[in-house]
């Protein structure tokens, strides 16, 4: 016999109640007539060493009743041994998902999710499946279900710590909720037994919805973790998931990274004289003073001053780092005073310095407002990238060959004469490019021979009160810097005046860059040679244009003077970002990139993009033009390792809990039986008949007894 | 005893009778009255017995006649000459008629269910009965007149007081209805005496007075202040004084029927303290308003009761024979 609720049997205790009761009261022996009891009061009953239990047969029929209601209360049940036959308990697949990004290389991080990893395979039953994957910004299996199930059992625990033994935390940034997602989805796809039919030779079973799925996820869980990516995620409601954090023992963490500027492209090396970096503090940080001083790879540079930073916990600062000098190739800032130094350090691509020399011809004087000049030098003149040198002639001086020596750009603001065709098409053949802009229409018949289709026919055009750019080729590497969505707006500038160029039938090679609303172009583009003749039909002088005056003058002078072949590229990236190449050169072959540790990747020609930044430093593009350095550095996210509570998870909708083991599985279905088994036998039914058999019975007693006892009184009196 | 000793005062003129051993042994054993059912016979009993034992007392000059004499003087109605004393002692002295006191008594007894309560083998109201029937016998043979009311929680019965052929025997057949009622009060009685009786008088409660104190107050002052003589006869049983059971059980008031269980060992001081105190209650009142109280406990001959009743009826009797004046006998 068993009892389903054996608790209850702590009601037997009930049992003193009668007895306790019996002992007490004392029933009085006689019944005394008084003339009044106005002197009189009660008296409590009390025990004497000589209490005696009183009608032991009403106590006896008392203490029955309550026993058998306690052992009611208690469910009990016949067990026969035919009836516990419970199935074999199906296994449980458990997926590891450890952590792998820049963050676990803080402290002994690593060591620990190690140990949970394998403590995790060391607890799964022999029945259960167990698959292991590291991630950071992507998921990678290290071990699936199928190669668990093909190992012998004794071998998979040890595989599995080999796997992890081999591993190691990358410098990438941590994409908690993508990961969560992948494997959850991996987990609850299964059906039966992975891998085929079952190795016992059985029929399959389909086990798919009551086998367990537990996904183990071992991770130091910092906020810069993007787990946010859970969001809109339905997660499967047969996965659920157990979080093991990792921390470390003491310490928090600060970072350094370079500021970008607010239109989000790469700030301006060349525009500036100081690098602007922000110190980032952890809130659980207990440190306030910071350090920045310029290192190389042998370290700090000799010398050099380090640059003081207040951050308070949980906050951030921007400090503006003057760069070092010329001669001291530093090429990282490092910060000092914190307690993890996986993000330390922020590599910089130290600013260029090379001297291009620009011819304008042109009769406008270098403070001419009205004329294009002023506003050609002052946009040459801003960046620091390079030394720009505008050499100015009249449109009647002639162009000696010395002017020429190691010009980049000509650009022509003012009719010329016809025999100087010739020198700017020679300028051009070489490689050099010529910017005509025509401020009139009365432009000279060179334009045309510059071009290379005879007279031209130019007017003035007329309409509205202005035009806009409409069409502009965005792939031109002119206008490439323009591509992305946030930079191609040029309808904010507007073209007073603009002269229609119209070409003859026969011309060739002319391509419209850029055309207004009404579709006359604004910039054509005829290649001479190595070079190229581009024409702008409206100036940026304040009479024809506000492109002088809009943002985007600046970076279309700035393309015109770029070495061609280069582009722009993007100078910081964050470790695992792909990047992009500039298109090919005329004539450029396979390109290559030298990474930090000195290795060299081949690239092909049609290459447009770099995605093997597997570590921050320095990153070499050689390009036809030149070698290009980009700097790779660990992602600002990553350096946010202040902990995530747990129940962010759950807020986003992973469902937190434990599958039960195989035993705790067993134990259940037993329990399950037994209730079951109980609930046919119902016993605790007949209990309860006996219990109110037992209850009048003694009724019937105490009624008599106490009848005999009136009766024996009255006889007395 | 306390309060409940025997209340004798030396009378003026005459000597107080103080119990010889010889007085007390004749004293009827109170069991052995009560065997006799018929209760006018019982009452004859005890007066024969009281006065015979009176007679027998050393002490001379005190008279159950309440006559009182002097040297005849000249302008005496010789009607009220005393020949017998002449004869034996060859004076003319003049008696005090006995029927010029003719005292108006009314006895009121409490025939309450609490009065149904004896351990003496028979209960507080057959002695409160006895002493009743046994006063009225006595007054008759005085010729005063006697009244009776007896009561529970209201009156039940009511003889105005006469003396005539007849008078006592109702009165017996009124004291012999059995106890009744679930409460007492004597309040109640009282009051109708003092509305229904206008001549001064003697009114004689014969109780066991087991009520809350303050209604006896206003009541008893009112029958004071009309001049009354009150006499208080308390009676109650020994059990009730001593409460001397043993035995838990469960006690049950005879007049409410309400039980409750005690245990005597546990409550025995608690309910003499309180017993006391209502008696000092009581004695205060009667103090305060110039009542006799007298217990009678039902263990003690019956006797006593007649008594004390004497030394009130002195009193009452000398009080009028001031306050009349011309009165037969008095002083003038």
């Amino acid at each position: 016999m068993g009892l389903l609720a054996p608790l209850y049997i702590a009601g037997l205790l009930a049992i003193s109640l009668p007895i306790l009761f019996h002992l007490i009261r004392r029933t009085p022996h006689g019944r005394q007539e008084f003339g009044s009891l106005m002197f009189l009061s009660p008296s409590p009953p009390r025990l004497t060493r000589r209490s005696r239990l009183s009608n032991i047969l009403l106590l006896l029929l008392r203490a029955a009743a309550f026993a058998l209601l306690a052992f009611a209360f208690a469910r009990p049940f016949l067990q026969r041994n035919e009836d516990m036959s419970l199935s074999r308990a199906a296994g449980k697949r458990v997926a590891i998902l450890v952590d792998a990004s820049a963050s676990m290389r803080r402290g002994d991080l690593w060591q620990q999710a190690v140990r949970h990893a394998t403590q995790a395979a060391r607890d799964a039953a022999p029945a259960d499946e167990v698959a292991l994957y590291f991630f950071d910004r992507r998921v990678r299996p290290a071990m699936t279900f199928s190669e668990w199930n093909e190992l012998e059992p004794s071998r998979r625990v040890p595989v599995l710590e080999g796997r992890l033994a081999e591993a190691g935390p990358t410098w990438e940034s941590t994409n908690v909720g993508d990961a969560l997602a992948t494997v959850a989805d991996l987990l609850s796809e299964a059906t039966g037994t992975q891998g085929g039919e079952p190795r016992d030779g059985s029929r399959p079973t389909n086990n798919a919805d009551k086998t367990g799925r537990q996904l183990v996820l071992v991770s130091d869980l910092q906020q810069g973790g993007r787990v946010e990516s859970l969001q809109g995620y339905q997660w499967p409601p047969n996965v659920l998931l157990d979080v093991k954090r990792v921390a470390p023992k003491e310490g928090a963490n600060a970072g350094v990274q370079a500021v970008r500027d607010a239109t989000g492209a790469a700030p301006d090396v060349g525009a500036a004289t100081r690098l602007r970096v922000r110190v980032a503090n952890q809130p659980d940080s207990k440190r306030e003073q910071f350090e920045l001083v310029w290192a190389t790879n042998r370290g700090p540079v000799a010398g050099a001053q380090p640059f003081k930073a207040y951050v308070p916990p949980g906050r951030s600062q921007v400090v503006r780092v003057p760069y070092p000098a010329a001669g001291e190739r530093a090429d990282r800032l490092v910060l000092r005073g914190d307690d993890h130094d996986f993000d330390n350090t922020l590599y910089v691509v130290p600013p260029r310095s090379d001297t291009v020399r620009v011819i304008y011809v042109g009769d406008d004087g270098a403070d001419d407002t009205k004329g294009l000049r002023y506003y050609l030098e002052s946009a040459l003149g801003g960046a620091s990238q390079r030394k720009v040198d505008v050499v100015a002639r009249k449109s009647a001086e002639p162009l000696a060959e010395t002017d020429l020596l190691g010009a980049r750009l000509i650009v022509v603001g003012a009719p010329l004469a016809e025999d100087r065709v010739a020198t700017l098409r020679r300028f051009a053949e070489t490689g050099g490019d010529v910017l005509w802009v025509l401020k009139e229409a009365a432009a000279s018949p060179a334009l045309g021979q510059a071009i290379g289709v005879g007279p031209l026919a130019i007017e003035e055009a007329t309409g509205r009160d202005f035009a806009l750019l409409a069409r502009v080729e965005l792939g031109h590497p002119l206008f490439a810097p323009f591509a992305d969505t946030r930079f191609s707006d040029f309808t904010r500038i507007h073209f007073w005046k603009h002269r229609r160029l119209k070409l003859p039938a026969d011309a060739k090679d002319v391509n419209v860059v850029a055309a207004f609303d009404n579709g006359d172009p604004f910039l054509l583009e005829r290649p001479i040679g190595q070079g190229r003749l581009l024409v702008a039909t409206s100036g940026w002088n304040p009479a024809d244009s506000q492109l002088a005056l809009s943002t985007k003058f600046v970076p279309l002078i700035e393309g015109l003077v770029r070495p061609r072949g280069t582009g722009v590229v993007e100078t910081q990236h964050a470790v695992g970002d792909a990047v992009a190449l500039p298109p090919a050169a005329t004539g450029e072959g396979a390109r290559s990139v030298t990474t930090p540790d000195g290795r060299q990747v081949q690239l092909p020609a049609a290459a447009t993009s770099f995605d093997g930044t597997t570590v921050p430093g320095i990153y070499r593009l050689g390009l036809k033009s030149g070698e290009v350095p980009v700097a790779v550095n660990v992602s600002a996210d990553e350096g946010r390792t202040a902990p995530l509570a747990i129940e962010e998870l759950e807020r986003l909708g992973a469902r937190l809990g434990n599958n039960p083991t195989s035993d705790e599985l067993v134990t259940k279905e037993r329990k399950l039986k037994l209730i079951e088994l109980e609930s046919r036998q119902k016993l605790w039914r007949w209990l309860i008949v006996a219990v109110l058999g037992l209850l009048v019975v003694e009724t019937l007693v105490a009624g008599r007894l106490a009848r005999r006892d009136l009766s024996t009184r009255d006889v007395q009196q | 005893m306390g309060l409940f000793r025997t209340k004798l005062k030396p009378q003026q003129g005459a000597a107080a009778p103080a119990p010889t051993p010889r007085t007390a042994a004749s004293f009827i054993d109170p069991a052995t009255l009560m065997r006799i059912k018929s209760l006018q016979l019982r009452a004859r009993i005890v007066v024969q017995g009281f006065l015979s034992g009176l007679h027998r007392s050393p002490h001379h000059g005190f008279s159950v006649e309440f006559s009182e004499y002097r040297q005849y003087t000249p302008g005496d109605d010789p009607r009220y000459l005393d020949w017998k004393l002449y004869a034996r002692s060859d004076r003319y002295h003049i008696k005090r008629f006995e029927d010029e006191t003719n005292l108006r008594c009314h006895l009121v007894v409490d025939l309450s269910r609490s009065m149904g309560y004896g351990s003496q083998g028979y209960t507080k109201a057959d002695y409160a009965r006895t002493a009743a029937a046994t006063l009225g016998y006595f007054l008759s043979t005085q010729r005063d007149a006697v009244g009776l009311v007896t009561f529970d929680q209201a009156i039940s019965d009511y003889l105005p007081a006469r003396y005539r052929p007849g008078h006592l025997h109702r009165l017996m057949v009124c004291l012999e209805r059995a106890v009744a009622g679930t409460s007492t009060d004597p309040a109640a009685a009282l009051e109708q005496v003092a509305m229904t009786v206008r001549k001064r008088g003697m009114v004689v409660l014969i109780s066991d007075l087991l009520v809350k104190t303050e209604a006896l107050r206003s009541r008893l002052g009112y029958l004071r202040s009309q001049g009354h003589e009150v006499v208080l006869l308390r009676v109650l049983d020994p059990a009730e004084l001593e409460f001397s059971f043993d035995k838990p059980a469960m006690f049950v008031d005879l007049e409410s029927g309400r039980d409750l269980y005690v245990d005597p060992a546990l409550t025995r001081e608690q309910y003499k303290r309180n017993f006391e105190k209502h008696a000092a209650e009581l004695q205060q009142i009667c103090r305060d308003l110039g009542v006799d109280l007298y217990p009678l406990v039902t263990s003690k001959p019956m006797e006593l009761a007649l008594f004390n009743l004497l030394q009130s009826r002195l009193r009452a009797g000398r009080a009028m024979s001031r306050v009349r004046p011309g009165a037969r006998g008095g002083k003038g």
